[in-house]
């Protein structure tokens, strides 16, 4: 347990063992599914938490206007699928200048 | 990749804060905001036990009605209660785990970003021609398809919510890249302290579970459309299932970083070290996975779902949470107590969330869900769960923390006041919903007969509501007056035991010049006792 991996596994196992006995009552695929799925992926979290780099150095801004930008750009091409084309075009336009704008902000880093 | 953070002077102002990469300020800026939500959906339940004091229609109309309903309880949960968890994680884990920073601090700002715009699409819907969406935070199909539901406020409401729980689960994303990379090199994961561990649960849960519900909803979005995803005679079903499985488990997220906030509290106002800190670990662990395997004793009444499985994890569920009830009453056993505010606020979470507990069990079982599924007696189970249980819990932490976030203490004869009626107000509002739950009183409905026999106990319940509010209210202002006129706290008033408490209040952007040596969970409780 002094790892992370270790406690995903743990975790990752138990939902396993949860999704056999759920097994043994019904062969519904979505049922399974939803809990097989959910420790497989938390077995892949292990599996990351295994090669996670340590710590390293980088510079980053008190202030990121860029991200700001992705973030509501990213909602109002959401919400254009309800309110109308225009506003999907509009939020991916400032999806595009805002992760432009943090690519410039992590090449200046 | 780790980041440095900046030692420049802070920058001050409105956009300093809006586009801020420092967890601390994310993490203010998403509980602030939460906090106001709070107090808007909180408005909205009063307006609902308005109009149910007495029988008849006065206050709201039936269809604005289930709109309000609809707004206070997906507000709730999606705007309100889960990200204060994730404030608390954003703010506190780096801190805890003696990191300068959270992992991926430019994705926490856009998590809050996503959330914060998915809110004002959810009530967006306010705004529109047809309404706001009228069909429970739940949005089950068919009542939520475009024949029934029709109008662009259900889309929006679907769209924002969609939004608002990428956001939490993006934050979360942060909060456990934090523990797994950015401990202090004597921080293992059996040093944690125990809100890290709840927050562990948590993030696994939220990483593993909410982007069903996201599925789920962009499916119903696209069925809303015309693709006929949900159209099918078994589509409600498994709409249910997809749903059931964020459902469930939510509950969670809304309770275990608390929980986690309390083991601190508890520790701390006992002047004892935390008791059965193990099996703690281990039953948050237990606990988690069997949260993950109870969601469809939601669906006993449907017929669809095998009720002895689900039966039996829901009631499993009871010994890990006895095993961390256990571990909180024994840290406080032979300890010194000190009954400031946020020990208050814990004593009132361990009773009250215990009848929220209890009647969970009571209805993990077919035979008495069948009998009580969707009556208010439902609605006073989860509102134990997660107003008493949750919000106390909550209160507990804000009066323990606010010394830390802002450098003053709150004032203590106000806490002890809010403490006093909201232990009342949320008596008063909530028990008499379990009685007229059990007479028979159907949820979501916004009328009933003066010959029903509820009108007495909705009566009592209404004025607990304002009793509630009262307390809220008293909450609000003892912030503003403890800003206004300061009463310095120091970095450590308390006499905490874990990281947060070893830098300045507020911390400073790099959040600490030094950290004490890191030998247990508790390093500053080391220190004091020559441990370390």
């Amino acid at each position: 347990m002094s790892r992370p991996s270790v406690v995903f596994l743990i975790w990752g196992g138990l939902l396993m063992a949860l999704a056999l006995l759920l097994f043994a009552w019904t062969q519904s695929t979505l049922l399974n599914g939803l809990l097989v799925g959910a420790a497989v992926g938390t077995l892949v979290l292990a599996l990351l938490a295994l090669f996670a780099r340590g710590p390293s150095r980088r510079f980053v801004p008190d202030v990121s206007l860029a991200t700001v930008l992705t973030g509501v750009g990213i909602a109002l091409a959401v919400a254009g699928v309800a309110v109308g084309t225009w506003l999907v075009l509009v939020g991916a336009g400032l999806t595009l200048v805002g992760l432009a704008a943090v690519a410039r902000e992590l090449r200046g880093a | 990749m780790t980041t440095v953070a900046s030692e420049r002077p802070v920058p001050r102002g409105l956009v300093a804060w809006a586009a801020a990469t420092d967890h601390k300020r994310v993490g203010v800026l998403t509980g602030a905001t939460a906090l106001v939500l709070l107090l808007v959906n909180g408005s909205l339940a009063l307006v609902m036990r308005s109009e149910l004091a007495w029988p008849g229609t006065q206050v709201v109309g039936l269809k604005t009605y289930n709109e309000l309903f609809t707004a206070h309880g997906s507000g709730m949960i999606y705007l309100v209660v889960t990200p204060l968890a994730m404030a608390l994680g954003v703010y506190f884990v780096p801190l805890m785990v003696g990191a300068a920073e959270i992992s991926g601090p430019r994705f926490a700002l856009l998590g809050y970003w996503l959330y914060g715009c998915g809110a004002i699409a959810m009530y967006s819907g306010f705004l529109t021609q047809e309404g706001a969406a009228r069909f429970g935070w739940t949005a089950f199909p068919p009542l939520s398809d475009s024949t029934n539901s029709p109008g662009l406020g259900s889309d929006l409401w679907l769209l924002g919510v969609s939004l608002a729980v990428t956001g939490m689960f993006v934050q979360s994303a942060c909060i456990l890249a934090t523990i797994v990379r950015l401990r202090a090199p004597a921080m293992t994961m059996l040093r944690l302290p125990v809100f890290c561990w709840a927050m562990v649960v948590t993030t696994l849960m939220v990483l593993t579970t909410f982007p069903v519900l996201v599925v789920a909803l962009v499916l119903l979005e696209l069925d809303r459309q015309g693709v006929g995803v949900f159209t099918s005679p078994g589509g409600p079903a498994a709409y249910q299932h997809l749903f059931w499985f964020y459902g469930h488990p939510v509950v969670y997220v809304m309770f275990f970083p608390f929980v986690g906030a309390l083991g601190e509290v508890i520790a701390t106002f006992s002047r004892r070290r935390f008791f059965g800190y193990h099996a703690m670990v281990l039953s948050l662990l237990a606990f988690a996975a069997l949260s993950m395997s109870v969601w469809a004793h939601h669906m006993f009444t449907t017929g669809q779902v095998t009720n002895q499985y689900f039966s039996l994890t829901s009631t499993l569920i009871a010994i890990p949470a006895g095993i961390e009830y256990f571990d909180l009453i024994g840290t406080m056993v032979g300890g010194s107590i000190l009954y400031r505010t946020p020990m208050l606020f814990a004593l009132g979470f361990l009773t009250l969330f215990l009848i929220g507990g209890l009647t969970g069990i009571m209805l993990a079982s077919p035979p008495i869900d069948y009998h009580l599924h969707d009556s208010f007696f439902v609605v006073a189970h989860f509102h134990y769960t997660l107003f008493a249980g949750s919000m106390f819990a909550f209160f507990a932490a804000i009066y323990y923390w606010f010394p830390k976030v802002t450098g003053v203490f709150l004032r203590e004869g106000l806490g002890k006041l809010h403490f006093l009626f909201l232990f009342v107000g949320t008596n008063l509002t909530f028990f008499p919903m379990f009685l007229l739950g059990e007479k028979g009183m159907p949820r979501r409905v916004g009328d009933y007969r003066g010959t029903d026999g509820f009108t007495g106990l909705n009566l009592i319940s209404t004025i607990g509501a304002f009793v509630t509010a009262f307390a809220v209210g008293i909450f609000v202002w003892n912030v503003f007056v403890s800003l206004r006129r300061r009463e310095p706290a120091g970095a450590d008033p308390w006499g905490g035991q874990t990281l947060e408490w070893a830098t300045t209040s507020p911390p400073p952007r790099h959040n600490f010049d030094a950290l004490p040596p890191i030998r247990s969970f508790a390093p500053l409780l080391d220190l004091r006792e020559g441990k370390a």
